[in-house]
């Protein structure tokens, strides 16, 4: 009786969760649906889009590890702002600081092509292996690292004992880069190649019949897909330490050349908007002629704000009664999984969604959040994870509902993972081209989008302002979704 | 608090009907430019003008796709688009309703429907963007038949001609010679290393930066090169001997959509849009767009149009030939 009354409270509790994935993934499956009926791919720019996606994976790594384990093992000045502002890097897609970098002045003539568009996005998402690799230096055990100090070379403390300890860092970085870059489109368009993510989203766009995108969705679904999978186990063991007490390492003074070493992101992001400042002042009466309007600035902040709270609330909400069960584990896979889809791909499942029973068609937002749904619950777990399990198990002797005893004892102390989420799916929603461009109705416009048509054929100090505008509107956006979950949760402790 | 503020939001978009002032306007024309346009027309009427734009890389292909995924409920007015040729396809498929503008009455006939399907206006033509760093002005090809030659082999760039003007070019070719000649041409392109690039945009910036020697492209990209002060200089093709080719010249087309929602807010604007004082406000931008009224001042920086050669074209031939030239590019470049 007490197994079945077991089974049917995780079933009742795993319940909220099953629902809410299966409906962020209720796109990709109708459109997975509609490649059973007709089952046809195209695989012409596949091997492109994985060759694009492994070599900025591999550059990203190799820096963003490099820079992390310095980061994680040496006392730098200043370690903390160069490690916020090479994050910056993420506050906007590699295209955004790739069109800054071409109006710095900066010979960029001969760059172009598949591996050149490579390097430079996996320069630009360095920054995830490197807020990775740091995050792993903190699990490293301290007796082992100091062990290693004392009895090895620098080269071969690196390679037999630091490598080895932030591998799961490295490999889930390698992973996650992979798949925001197979989701890619912007890059490939500027450097003048194929992936399967352009071709997708050309072709949708030359015909508006999602049948006509299937054959080479599918092989794209695939890619990523198999990329989340791999990404779990290294992600996971991350996230969710083994044991806890005697880890860290005591950082050492660092060189001279390790210190600037952590200069080179924030130096990228640096020169980057300067080129944008610089192509805004060549004509400054171009201000006057800027295209942007109130409403879109509104816009174009309030939907990732909205995103990530809405995100952040439905993964908690979702997430809470679970968080004790084996189940959790599994339900953060999916969500895993669900992120490993690209937005543009779920705007087009969306659409097709619409057109199959004739509804209107959905807002940009809904393509986002059921992307990043599962973020807030990875991001939960890992946190809930690190919580002493006799803490909560003690606050169940104060005599309050479960709700409200999550509301006052759990979530504050979750409460900055949460944040972190929210930022992260503010920026990814602020960032997109894709998604908007398919979604949004006549008359509306977000700063992205617009920088990316005036980037067409603008005047270079209408792109410099505009550039700057959608840097400083990105920041802002990512600054609001990070207060709000804030203000609830701290207020709390 | 969110989940609701978040419905709120959703629903109020979705109920956000747009009042019957309104001219819903699918546009292809450059965001920067078609601006000033729905500006001066707000200013002037009072009424709203809410468009959607195509992304560089898809242009006009996606609206016009768009549309006619929308034929059985037609949500656009207006199609305002940059691009001849995949406009008046839709003419073919029923997707034009006849009006015919008073405002377009001076404009030369042949850039006009008999039966005010579409209405030409503020043309462009298809010019060569050479690097000055890197081609001497007696290098500069004369012809785009040039461009097969060794001299150019892989130092030549083009946009994707399944989109945007390019499109138009190569149709237009595809019109004017047949089938099998424009097609041998194309493979002879493919064959000297043509590049590919995303955009006219693209290919302006890859002249501009020296990553290739020339590239053809429409002159308001290239004009946008010369106020920036880039290292190039602009050469129209196939102008001199009596039997030369011309440049492609392409004028935008505006289109009163069959079924749009709101016909009398669509009216008004495309009789603003195809008048002279539309064609000023584009021949004055940075368009540089060449006005079809006679007596309005051309762009500054370029020929007046009179001294320009156009290809002489039936654009309803060029819009009927699109199919084939797809077909050929899908073949010979892969794309």
């Amino acid at each position: 009786v007490n197994d079945r009354h077991h089974a049917a409270r995780t079933l009742w509790h795993t319940t909220p969760m099953v629902i809410l994935l299966s409906t962020a993934a209720l796109p990709i499956a109708f459109v997975i649906s509609r490649f059973a009926v007709r089952p046809e791919v195209d695989v012409s720019s596949l091997h492109q889009a994985l060759v694009f996606a492994v070599l900025g994976a591999a550059v990203a790594t190799l820096i963003g590890g490099t820079l992390g384990g310095l980061a994680g093992t040496l006392e730098i000045p200043g370690r903390r702002w160069l490690v916020a502002l090479s994050a910056a890097l993420l506050a906007a897609p590699p295209a955004f600081w790739w069109i800054g970098f071409t109006r710095a002045g900066v010979t960029t003539s001969t760059v172009s092509g598949l591996v050149a568009g490579a390097a430079v996005a996996g320069l630009m998402l360095a920054p995830i292996s490197l807020l990775l690799a740091l995050a792993a230096t903190r699990e490293i055990p301290a007796n082992a690292f100091e062990a290693a100090r004392v009895s090895l070379g620098p080269a071969r403390r690196v390679w037999s004992v630091l490598i080895p300890l932030l591998r799961p860092a490295l490999g889930s970085g390698f992973l996650m880069t992979a798949i925001i870059l197979l989701g890619e489109s912007e890059i490939p368009f500027l450097f003048g190649f194929r992936t399967s993510m352009t071709d997708v989203v050309t072709r949708f766009s030359q015909t508006f019949d999602v049948g006509a995108a299937v054959p080479t969705v599918v092989p794209l679904l695939g890619a990523v897909l198999t990329a989340g999978l791999l990404a779990i186990r290294p992600l996971f063991a991350l996230l969710l330490p083994h044991s806890r007490g005697g880890r860290g390492i005591n950082r050492k003074r660092a060189t001279a050349a390790a210190s600037t070493a952590m200069y080179l992101l924030p130096g990228i992001a640096g020169l980057s908007l300067s080129g944008y400042a610089r192509a805004a002042l060549s004509a400054p009466p171009l201000w006057r002629r800027l295209p942007v309007d109130g409403s879109t600035l509104v816009s174009s902040i309030a939907e990732p704000v909205l995103c990530a709270w809405v995100a952040v609330a439905l993964g908690v909400a979702a997430a809470l009664p679970v968080r004790r069960s084996a189940a959790v584990r599994g339900l953060a896979m999916a969500g895993l999984l669900v992120f490993a889809i690209p937005a543009a791909l779920m705007g087009i499942g969306w659409i097709a969604l619409g057109e199959a029973f004739a509804a209107p068609r959905v807002p940009p937002a809904f393509a986002f959040v059921s992307r990043v749904i599962g973020l807030p619950v990875v991001a939960f777990l890992g946190a809930y994870a690190r919580l002493p399990a006799s803490l909560e198990d003690a606050a169940r002797l104060v005599a309050i509902s479960p709700w409200r005893r999550a509301w006052t004892f759990v979530l504050p102390l979750v409460g900055p993972s949460l944040v972190a989420a929210s930022a992260l799916i503010a920026a990814l929603t602020f960032a997109d081209r894709d998604v908007s461009s398919m979604l949004l109705q006549p008359g509306e416009s977000r700063l992205m989008l617009n920088l990316y048509l005036a980037s067409a054929n603008a005047p270079a100090a209408v792109i410099g302002s505009m550039g700057l505008v959608v840097f400083a509107a990105g920041g802002a956006a990512i600054a609001l979704s990070v207060v709000g979950p804030s203000a609830v949760w701290f207020r709390r402790q | 608090l969110c989940l609701p503020a978040f419905l709120g939001v959703a629903c109020w978009r979705g109920a956000g009907t747009p009042s019957t002032d309104a001219a819903i306007v699918y546009c292809s024309a450059d965001k920067e430019f078609a601006e000033q346009i729905f500006q001066a027309y707000e200013a002037r009427s009072g009424r709203k003008v809410l468009a959607l734009y195509d992304t560089e890389e898809t242009k006009t292909a996606g609206l016009t796709a768009r549309l006619v995924a929308e034929k059985a409920s037609p949500k656009a007015d207006v199609l305002w688009s940059s691009d001849t040729s995949r406009a008046l396809a839709l003419v073919d498929q029923g997707l034009a309703a006849p009006y015919t503008p008073s405002t377009a009455e001076a404009t030369p006939a042949r850039y006009r429907d008999p039966n005010g399907r579409w209405t030409g206006f503020a043309a462009r033509i298809r010019v060569l963007l050479y690097n000055t760093d890197r081609v001497k002005p007696s290098e500069v090809p004369r012809s785009i038949v040039d461009l097969t030659t060794q001299r150019w082999k892989g130092r030549f760039a083009i946009s994707n001609p399944h989109f945007g003007t390019m499109s138009f070019h190569a149709a237009a070719l595809f019109a004017r010679w047949g089938d099998a000649k424009a097609t041998a041409f194309l493979q002879s392109l493919r064959d000297n290393g043509a590049v590919i690039a995303a955009g006219n945009s693209d290919v302006k910036d890859r002249v501009s930066d020296g990553r290739v020697d020339v590239g053809l492209m429409d002159e308001d990209d290239a004009v946008v090169a010369l106020r920036d002060k880039r290292p190039v200089a602009i050469a129209i093709l196939d102008q001199q001997g009596d039997a030369a080719l011309g440049t492609p010249l392409m004028p935008n087309v505006a289109m009163l959509v069959a079924g749009a929602p709101h016909p009398d807010a669509a009216k008004l604007f495309i009789d603003f849009l195809v008048s002279a004082d539309a064609e000023r406000i584009l021949a004055d931008s940075d368009a540089a767009q060449y006005p079809l009224h006679p007596g309005v001042p051309g762009p500054s920086l370029l020929p007046p149009l009179d001294r320009v050669r156009a290809m002489d074209v039936d654009y309803l031939e060029v819009a009927r030939r699109l199919p084939q030239m797809d077909a050929a590019v899908r073949t010979i470049f892969g794309l």
